[in-house]
């Protein structure tokens, strides 16, 4: 059972104490009291000294004991952190999670990704023995089984793979956090939801996987519907990461007009029979899908997590139905993602609205790398949780901007949750932060003003799109008809 | 900051008004030029008959404006080149020994018997002088002549040779030019178009060039502009963006040849390692390749493809070969290669990024910006091998020559190879897969203009070719009589 603190107010205190940052740092909700008004009202100048403390304390933790921060620290020579700003020469590029040679998954040497993936996580991982692992998935589930980290992955349009080594203490947090950071409502001292809250909650797209939704999709079910039972996923199995990089590499090759040079291994055309089958059954399992929303779930409370334009495709196809209001109005809608490359029809949230029968839409700014997901209020903006240090850098060269009034450049952060991973990431993602001016929502805390681009769009360049996770099962379709095509 | 004040060149006349703002933060420079609209009218040739002052030029009478217009190039002696060199140091990717050592050579490329043997392998005097005519085997006579089009230009600004080569190829094929600048280099064909008509204004050459700025994508003005009746050919350099916005423009009557963006690739063979001295060789020519114009060109090395085998002996070879490039782009002379003008953080991460993997690479340099070499310790390039620029090269091991070939399509414009043989044993089927030029390794920035470029013939192609029939029904049987076609074509 959650309790909201009334009387104590650590988070306020002049003076932050080592026992106040472990507790910031184990349950930043816990700490603020399970308040969202609380996690979102602290001032600056107190939060901003909560933050430098805690991210002292981080950089002293990983400092020296994760190999890929010594070396970017090592080459700045750079050893304290003394303000906020200090770290941004040590935030992580987007290339470094991916910056294993590719022909590693090809030639099977989980070993070497293995020795790789631990210079990234203070979680040992030298006992693991991956030598028999033939695929991404093998490997992925040997993680997951062998150690606490739940490894993640994105995919790019270059065929590259990034891995995120999250771990499950930092997915519970995350998710764990749900019942405050999505279920309240700003400035409303509502009843605490329990934790896990017990409700239906539904995915439309693949029970497992190691895209990030998907990973989450376990913490889901243990801290918000409770039991598996009350999860319900659109397809039974598990989104296969093998098939996804070929299908962005069937992208990219397609692209560059060099299909004859695409190469499957043999223990990925030797699985064509299972993802055809997975690929068969979609429209089956889609209908049984929406059948379960029309009959079992109808007029339930129900909890749903999904990137927007997965959310609105379900909407559009439930509404093409005829279901309506199917939910209760109690419901929640988590969502977030922008567009992803697909353009969002102009009334999406009153289609979601329409056909899930509940106004509860949370639009959050997030990310697979990190840096929490942050609300949008009313009025439009994403407002940063106080467990994200936001930075702005100038595109470029990556200095950071001043953290006062406005700022618009490249979005950074240092996300203070993880404890086994370095939190620190610079985005793709050019964006305006307001640092100081108060919003009218009464929230007190940075928030992005106006729309979110992609640093390459800004700079009108080519290259760098993700295929993100929406855009998948269109291209999860090509890659299956290439390969019944290769090895037919 | 100097604030610079561009102008349009309309065929002879140089205006300076109706001034608006330019450029921004991207650009480097703000600069004042006309409102391109209020003169849009005027940009296209009124009608096709007013380029018949140009059939009044033998091509000595061509050659000599060239040669003119080349003697009054000299940067020393040019205040608007001088202008233009003083812009591009703000605007271009280059430095400014680059782009000085650029301008210095604009004479040379405006040089008689330059111009001369650039006509002649590209398109055949004959043809551009007057008909050229034959005899076919089915009794006609053919005359065939090359005349010049209405062209726009959308050239790149990576370098000022590039509006150069421009008003060259506008004066040897007689055509009737509209430069539309870029953003990184909009003073150098207006430098050029200035002295022109400082030096003969009512010359035809001088009177068949405009050149203006507007920003590129400007739709309200492109829309009016790319018309077929204004226009018969764009020619579109570089970028990606660029030229797959023209191409919504182009329909029957307006052609687009298109300069697609190009990457460029070097092969190294075995002979490369022989001994110590061959070593240092192969590292100087290679460190030309990728460092000249600071690897800004499409021709210069990115991904470089040794066969040095991927053994322990293989690797220290390629790691030696690194070591030894490096050295030798660091000591390139400064009217070759200079320090990056700015390397970009993203690329700065990728390159500390691979060194953080020293297993995997081994990366030299890199550390002040100045450009690095990168070898691979696997047989495969970095991930990051399309970002590759200012100076870092990627160095990839391969035990086996039918690794390379996977790698080379229709995006790779010049491979240098080391040693030769392995250039003549590789040609056939490396054009099989794509590339459009061999030279020897060293060579790929020291272009010439007298041959094919991007594997098209752009020179040629800015040309009409236009056909001439004398046909005598005693020689050649006609239709009318029950002639039938073609049957005459076996003589």
């Amino acid at each position: 059972m959650t309790t909201q603190s009334k009387t104590a107010k650590p988070w306020l205190n002049d003076d932050i104490t080592a026992a106040s940052i472990d507790q910031f740092l184990a349950d930043p909700c816990e700490f603020f009291g399970n308040s969202l008004t609380n996690l979102m009202s602290l001032a600056r100048k107190p939060r901003e000294r909560l933050q430098l403390a805690s991210l002292k304390r981080r950089f002293s933790q990983f400092r020296g004991s994760l190999p890929m921060l010594d070396k970017l620290a090592d080459s700045q020579n750079i050893n304290a952190i003394e303000q906020l700003e200090d770290v941004t020469p040590l935030l992580f590029g987007h290339s470094v999670y991916k910056s294993y040679p590719p022909s590693l998954l090809d030639k099977h040497r989980y070993d070497q990704l293995t020795v790789w993936l631990n210079k990234l996580t203070t979680i040992d991982l030298s006992h693991v023995d991956v030598s028999a692992c033939r695929s991404i998935d093998d490997w992925m589930l040997t993680l997951k089984r062998e150690t606490p980290l739940f490894v993640c992955h994105t995919s790019g349009t270059s065929g590259t793979m990034s891995f995120l080594p999250w771990d499950s203490a930092e997915c519970d947090k995350f998710i764990g956090g749900y019942p405050i950071t999505q279920f309240q409502h700003f400035g409303q001292d509502g009843p605490i939801e329990t934790r896990p809250v017990n409700i239906d909650c539904i995915y439309p797209y693949f029970r497992s996987g190691g895209i990030s939704h998907a990973v989450l999709n376990d913490f889901v079910i243990k801290h918000i519907a409770g039991s598996e039972e009350r999860f319900h996923a659109a397809y039974p199995g598990r989104l296969s990461a093998d098939m996804m990089l070929l299908a962005s590499r069937y992208r990219a090759a397609a692209a560059k007009g060099q299909l004859d040079r695409l190469q499957i291994s043999p223990e990925l055309a030797a699985r064509r029979a299972e993802f055809e089958i997975q690929q068969r059954d979609m429209p089956r399992r889609a209908a049984e899908f929406f059948d379960t929303m029309r009959t079992t779930l109808a007029g339930r409370r129900v909890f749903i997590q999904c990137a927007n334009p997965m959310l609105t495709k379900l909407a559009e196809d439930g509404l093409k139905q005829g279901l309506k209001k199917i939910f209760a109005p109690d419901s929640l809608i988590v969502t977030g993602g922008g567009g992803k490359g697909t353009v969002l029809p102009g009334n999406w949230r009153e289609m979601v609205k329409e056909f899930f029968g509940c106004d509860n839409i949370n639009n959050n700014y997030g990310m697979t790398e990190g840096g929490g997901f942050n609300r949008s209020c009313e009025h439009g903006n994403y407002h940063i949780l106080p467990g994200t240090i936001p930075f702005i850098l100038d595109p470029d060269t990556f200095k950071p901007l001043p953290r006062t009034g406005r700022a618009t450049g490249c979005y950074a952060f240092y996300d203070l949750l993880p404890d086994t991973h370095w939190g620190g990431f610079i985005t793709g993602d050019y964006l305006t932060m307001e640092f100081d001016a108060p919003c009218a929502c009464g929230r007190n805390a940075p928030y992005i003003v106006g729309e979110v681009k992609r640093l390459s769009e800004v700079r009108n360049v080519e290259g760098e799109e993700k295929l993100s996770c929406a855009a998948a099962p269109g291209a999860y379709a090509d890659a299956l008809d290439y390969l019944n095509e290769g090895t037919a | 900051m100097k604030q610079f004040k561009a102008g349009i060149v309309i065929r002879g006349e140089w205006i300076q008004d109706h001034l608006v703002e330019f450029g921004g933060r991207s650009t480097g420079i703000t600069f004042l030029s006309p409102d391109p609209k209020q003169y849009l009218g005027r940009l296209p040739l009124p009608t096709p008959q007013d380029m018949s002052d140009l059939y009044k030029l033998s091509f000595d009478d061509v050659l000599d404006y060239i040669e003119r217009l080349g003697s009054r190039l000299k940067l020393s002696d040019n205040p608007y080149l001088q202008e233009a060199l003083e812009a591009s140091c703000l605007t271009s990717s280059l430095t400014p020994p680059l782009l000085r050592q650029a301008y210095e050579t604009l004479p040379y490329l405006f040089n008689r018997e330059g111009a001369r043997e650039i006509a002649d392998n590209t398109i055949g005097i004959g043809h551009l002088e007057g008909w050229v005519t034959k005899t076919l085997n089915d009794g006609r006579k053919v005359s065939i002549r090359a005349f010049g089009a209405r062209a726009l230009h959308i050239i790149a600004g990576n370098s000022p040779a590039v509006a150069g080569v421009t008003i060259l190829r506008n004066a040897i094929t007689r055509s009737d030019a509209i430069i539309k600048s870029p953003s990184n280099d909009p003073f150098t064909a207006l430098a050029i178009a200035r002295t022109m008509i400082d030096m003969d204004p009512n010359h035809p050459l001088t009177r068949h060039l405009s050149v203006a700025y507007w920003k590129g994508g400007d739709e309200a003005l492109e829309q009016k502009l790319y018309q077929p009746r204004h226009i018969e050919k764009i020619i579109a350099w570089g970028g990606f963006a660029s030229v797959k916005h023209v191409t919504k423009y182009i329909q029957p009557g307006l052609e687009l040849i298109s300069l697609d963006p190009k990457r460029s690739v070097s092969i190294i063979g075995p002979e490369a390692f022989a001994d110590e001295n061959t070593m240092h060789e192969v590292a100087l020519r290679l460190a030309t390749d990728i460092g000249a114009v600071n690897q800004e060109g499409c021709i210069c090395a990115r991904v470089v493809y040794v066969l040095s085998g991927t053994d322990e002996a293989g690797l220290k070879n390629i790691n030696r070969l690194a070591d030894l490039t490096y050295t030798a782009m660091i000591n390139l002379p400064e009217a070759v290669s200079t320090t990056p003008k700015e390397m970009g953080p993203e690329l700065r991460s990728l390159v500390n990024t691979a060194r953080f993997n020293d297993e995997w690479f081994h990366v030299v340099g890199g550390e002040k910006d100045e450009g690095a070499i990168i070898a691979s310790q696997l047989p495969e390039p970095v991930d990051f091998a399309s970002q590759l620029a200012n100076r870092v090269a990627n160095l990839v091991p391969v035990d086996d020559i039918e690794e390379v070939c996977a790698v080379v399509d229709a995006y790779t414009q010049t491979v240098g190879v080391y040693p030769e043989s392995l250039k003549h044993a590789l040609r056939d089927r490396l054009a099989l897969y794509g590339a459009q030029r061999f030279t020897s390794l060293g060579y790929a920035a020291y272009l010439t203009l007298a041959t094919p470029q991007d594997a098209i013939e752009s020179t040629r192609e800015l040309c009409k070719w236009v056909v001439c029939e004398d046909c005598d029904p005693a020689v050649t049987p006609p239709l009318w009589e029950g002639g039938e076609m073609f049957k005459g074509i076996a003589g």
